[in-house]
């Protein structure tokens, strides 16, 4: 069969065909006109003979064959001699062979300057594209599709998978870059813009590290110049630069989050997300598949946000047009946005978009609009290049080389789009900074909420969750149930009482003391609580009849941060028991024991606790045994505070017209401590006294003695907790509160401080004596006694500041002493008195006794009835005018188990001694 | 008389590991990357003809012009060693690939070498070109 198609300036000589089907002949040179006579099988339309058994003796003549075109002259017969062998190749199955020679051609085709000869050159290389690994996704994309026709595949990255393992699976790259620019090269010179912008966008992403900047400018200078030439918005299937990954799903904001409705319990959001402070509690339910698939809820028509990272590892400034999200299927407003990538740069950027319809909701991608085309990026090459960076196996990490991080394994979340539910948007009125505190300032808060969805929320419920959720006093949940169900659009104000807490010693800025420059740390620390919001709408959609629990439209939460920054504010130092003794003088002390006259005990109460009013630290009044809390406050800030010490008072009567008239809080002055300073705020205990004394503390403890060890221990451990508790009341009742400025103030928690102070002398501080002495003048004495009776009422606030004593020297003074029994039975008792001058001495007996006396001063028997005083009248006749010092004391007879206790005796043999406090005595000169 | 050689190891993968212009001829950057071609190509021969024989070294299996395509096809892993040269010097390229193979195991047994990534080592670079010029 003879060949002689005009163009081939050689013709085969075919000698005979052997069985095999293959056309066996030489080759003739002529050194005038050459005829290639060579075995080739069958040219035109034989080639189904070719088989793959006989591969050897095929290649040895397309071999011979190609040798033989070395020596043809003309390109056009080796173009077409090298076309054939390509054809021969391909039939055969060697497709690296067949690229080989192909390459051939168009390299012929591209020596001739025509456009024609450069769109066969450019058809001819995409064909070769296959076996040199460097197609098009365009043309893998239309073989997969007529393999798997309409199979609605949303992992579209898994279509793409052969072309990212060949892109590292071969390392050809010095062939691939050949290939890609012939390619660019002749599709410029055929004037195909847009194989040229595939080409070369293919060229710039997979070996933009073997391409020095200027060869990479010039890329991006070819990408552009093609897009000129294509009308606007072409979309290429080749994505150029920047590479993008995905950098994560941003979980719904904390106003946002959504929560499953549990139809069967009142509180439906329980166990449908952790509330405590850990993410993993042993007790949860353990859904394994949870944890691998992570799934997220989109709400339709509320914008969502996915977070991408681009790269540019280029050295040009990569000017994205728009970049926006790809999602599938298609129910998805997405926003473009514009980025300007500068050389070497990678950004994390948001895009976001609004689903519009239910369903589930894929993303694949993003589309950008870059270098003029429109392209698709797939975050599933990108992965795929990363696993094959991590691996060795490409070039390069485009993230990693512009100084980005490792990418985190993200798992790429199923999505799923839920119907409308309500929006509770929350603000904080008066401005969303931190509150600043000082710790233990009280400070009253407003929140509004405010619906921004289209569904009324129809259930809502507050709880508090976080750290120091105890700073939030109290939060009008009335007010939120009573607005509800909340319209679409409406708003509520939901007051709340913050109180700072006290910043331990972990806390750091502790150390650093008053240096406020700190204060901005503290906003950011997690010690503030957060109020935690669960609302749902409607059971049922509109437009749908309520259906089974299971169908329910999910709740949402809202997690409302208080941020609190709580700065050091006063500091407590020390709490301590003092006592202070001051001696009265006689004629003065008036007001306790005067109206114990009235007679009962109630009376006597009220009385005692009205008199507590005036009480005052008066000299001339005198106080024995007062016993005074000192509490030692230093203020480190740089504002002043004051300090207000108020006493809430137990039985306020409003039959007393006196007490009615004041609030049941007793308010001492307030002590201003300054920057810097330490002060100490003395808190008088005389008020809590109990009025009589009673068994009760001291039976229970003195009965203990005689039972056996198990009971004992019974009521010794029922008597510390009635004991605690007298002391918790007791300090219950005092507050110390404190203002800074004119917005801050609170209250000092120094309860345990005060309770440590009290516990060990909490009975001399709640008990009274069992017996109470006074002296007083006698009535008959001189009429400066009436002015004595009621000083109260002459000036209340205000203590007399010169006092004057009536008593005057070698005159006869009668006096009288008062003994009041506090206890409910009657003491027997034996009382002296004594006088002591100034330097002590005893001035009833003695060489130089300076006092005479008329009476009895000694071994006087009586019997105080109980809850009453009885007196006992002497004269006194002082020889020397001066200062002396009345004395009384009692042996009690037969002291019962109560006194015995209260005098902490412990045999029965001891006498139980009664002293009185001392009263002095002026006594003037004649005049 | 100058020279030019392409030697190259590839992977079972069809990967190259390994690749270095032995020629001692000046070469042109158009050469470079054809003799990569001519060996790309070849591969197709190596794959199937490697099969049909026993021996491990394949002796022209290929040419293009003046190049032959030489081919040691090792028994690990099916790594091949692949020349390309102008030259038919058939006991020197022998004993070249038979040496560039001991210095390969040498490399496989290096504990920090991955079989079937490239081949980094400059050691290994300077050896097979010691060995190229003394046998090629």
């Amino acid at each position: 069969m003879e060949i002689g198609l005009e163009l081939f300036p050689y013709h085969l000589e075919l000698e005979e065909v052997n069985q095999t089907g293959i056309f066996c002949g030489k080759i003739i040179n002529r050194p005038s006109k050459p005829v290639v006579k060579c075995e080739i099988p069958a040219i035109c339309g034989e080639l189904k003979w070719v088989r793959r058994e006989l591969a050897k003796e095929v290649v040895e003549l397309l071999t011979a064959a190609a040798d033989g075109g070395k020596s043809l002259i003309d390109a056009s017969d080796r173009l077409i001699l090298y076309v054939e062998i390509a054809r021969l190749f391909g039939t055969l199955g060697y497709h690296r062979k067949a690229a080989f020679f192909s390459r051939q051609v168009a390299q012929l085709y591209l020596q001739q300057e025509n456009r024609l000869a450069a769109t066969s050159a450019m058809q001819v290389l995409a064909m070769t594209t296959k076996a040199y690994r460097v197609q098009s996704r365009a043309s893998i994309e239309h073989a997969s599709s007529n393999k798997e026709t309409g199979a609605a595949n949303y992992d579209m990255g898994k279509v793409h998978q052969n072309l990212v393992v060949s892109l590292f699976e071969s390392q050809w790259s010095t062939l691939q870059m050949v290939v890609l620019r012939e390619i660019l090269l002749s599709a410029v010179r055929a004037g195909d813009p847009l194989a040229a912008w595939s080409a070369a966008s293919r060229l710039l992403r997979s070996y933009y590290p073997l391409i020095t900047p200027a060869g990479q400018n010039g890329l991006a200078s070819a990408l552009t110049n093609s897009a000129e030439r294509l009308p606007s918005g072409t979309r290429c299937a080749d994505p150029a630069l920047p590479f993008i990954r995905l950098h994560s799903f941003p979980l719904h904001p904390s106003q946002m989050d959504i929560v499953k409705r549990n139809p069967a319990r009142e509180d439906w959001w329980a166990g449908a997300a952790p509330s405590g402070p850990f993410i993993y509690t042993p007790f949860s339910k353990g859904e394994p598949n949870q944890s691998s698939k992570q799934e997220i809820i989109w709400v339709v028509g509320e914008p969502v946000q996915v977070l991408v990272e681009l790269a540019n590892p280029c050295g040009f400034d990569l000017m994205v047009d728009s970049i926006y999200l790809s999602v599938q299927p298609e129910n998805f407003d997405a926003f473009p946005i514009s980025v300007n990538l500068p050389p070497n740069s990678s950004k994390v950027i948001t895009l976001s978009g609004i689903p519009t319809k239910v369903g589930p909701l894929a993303v694949p991608g993003c589309i950008v609009h870059c270098f003029g085309v429109i392209t698709e990026h797939f975050f599933k090459d990108v992965d795929n290049l990363l696993l094959g960076a991590a691996q060795g196996l490409v070039l390069s990490d485009p993230f990693r080389s512009c100084g980005s991080g490792r990418s985190k394994n993200l798992n790429v979340p199923s999505i799923s789009v839920v119907p409308p539910l309500p929006l509770l948007v929350s603000r904080v009125v008066g401005g969303d900074g931190a509150l600043v505190l000082y710790e233990g300032e009280i400070r009253d808060v407003s929140i509004s909420l405010a619906n921004a969805g289209t569904l009324p929320v129809e259930q809502a419920h507050i709880s508090l969750s976080g750290k120091n959720q105890d700073s939030v006093v109290s939060i009008s949940y009335d007010t939120l149930k009573s607005s509800l169900p909340l319209k679409p659009g409406a708003e509520v104000t939901i007051p709340i009482t913050l109180k700072a807490w006290q910043l331990g010693p972990a806390d750091p800025d502790t150390a650093a003391g008053k240096n406020s420059s700190n204060a901005g740390k503290q906003v950011k620390d997690r010690s503030s609580p957060m109020l935690i919001i669960h609302y749902a709408g409607p059971l049922a959609n509109p437009g749908e009849t309520p259906t089974d629990g299971s169908a329910l439209p999910p709740g949402r939460r809202l997690v409302i941060p208080l941020n609190i920054c709580v700065l050091q504010g006063l500091s407590f130092i020390k709490a301590r028991l003092l006592s202070m003794e001051i001696p009265a003088h006689v004629g003065a002390n008036r007001s306790k024991l005067v109206q114990v006259k009235h007679g009962s005990a109630d009376e006597v109460m009220d009385s005692e606790r009205q008199a507590d009013r005036f009480m005052k630290i008066d000299p001339y009044r005198g106080s024995w045994g007062l016993r005074f809390l000192e509490l030692e406050l230093s203020n480190p800030t740089d504002v002043v505070f004051e300090i207000g010490v108020s006493v809430h008072l137990e039985n306020s009567n409003d039959e007393d017209s006196q007490s009615s008239s004041h609030s049941s809080e007793f308010h001492y002055p307030k002590t201003r401590i300054d920057r810097d300073y330490t002060a100490r705020v003395l808190i008088p205990l005389e008020h809590f006294k109990l009025p009589v004394l009673d068994g009760s503390f001291l039976v229970k403890d003195s009965q203990i003695t005689g039972t056996g060890s198990r009971s004992s221990s019974f009521s010794e451990r029922n008597t510390k907790a009635e004991l605690n508790a007298s002391i918790k009341t007791l300090i219950s009742r005092i507050k110390v509160k404190w203002q800074s400025g004119r917005n801050s103030s609170g209250e000092l928690n120094i309860k345990d401080a005060m309770q440590a102070a009290l516990q060990s002398s909490v009975m001399d501080v709640l008990l009274p004596d069992p017996l109470t002495f006074g002296f007083r003048l006698a009535k008959s004495n001189s009429g400066h006694e009436i002015k004595f009776d009621c000083p109260e009422e002459s000036d209340k606030q205000v203590p007399p500041v010169l006092y004057e004593s009536p008593i005057v020297a070698h005159d006869m003074t009668a006096m009288e002493v008062l003994v009041r029994n506090n206890t409910k039975e009657i003491i027997r008792i034996s009382l002296s008195i004594s006088c002591r001058d100034v330097a002590g001495e005893n001035c009833f007996e003695g060489e130089k006794a300076t006092v005479l006396w008329a009476g009895v001063l000694s071994g006087i028997k009586m019997e105080v009835p109980p809850l009453e005083e009885i007196k006992h009248s002497f004269c006194l006749y002082f020889l020397v005018p001066g200062e002396y010092t009345l004395l009384a004391a009692a042996v009690i007879d037969d002291p019962n188990e109560i006194l015995r206790t209260r005098a902490k005796s412990n045999s029965l043999e001891e006498p139980i001694f009664c002293r009185g406090p001392p009263f002095h005595v002026q006594v003037n000169g004649t005049v | 008389m100058a020279t030019t050689a392409c030697f190259m190891i590839v992977s079972k993968n069809d990967i190259p590991i390994y690749e270095a212009e032995v020629g001692t001829a000046i070469k042109k950057d158009e050469t470079a990357y054809q003799h990569q071609f001519v060996l790309h190509a070849a591969l197709d021969i190596v794959q199937d003809q490697a099969w049909t024989t026993s021996a491990m070294f394949l002796k022209g299996i290929d040419r293009f012009n003046d190049s032959v395509v030489w081919v040691h096809v090792t028994a690990e892993i099916h790594t091949r060693l692949m020349l390309l040269h102008d030259s038919r010097n058939d006991d020197g390229i022998k004993s070249f690939f038979q040496e560039v193979h001991e210095l390969y195991l040498k490399t496989l047994l290096n504990p920090l070498y991955l079989p079937g990534t490239r081949i980094t080592s400059s050691h290994f670079d300077t050896k097979v070109r010691a060995l190229a010029r003394k046998y090629l």
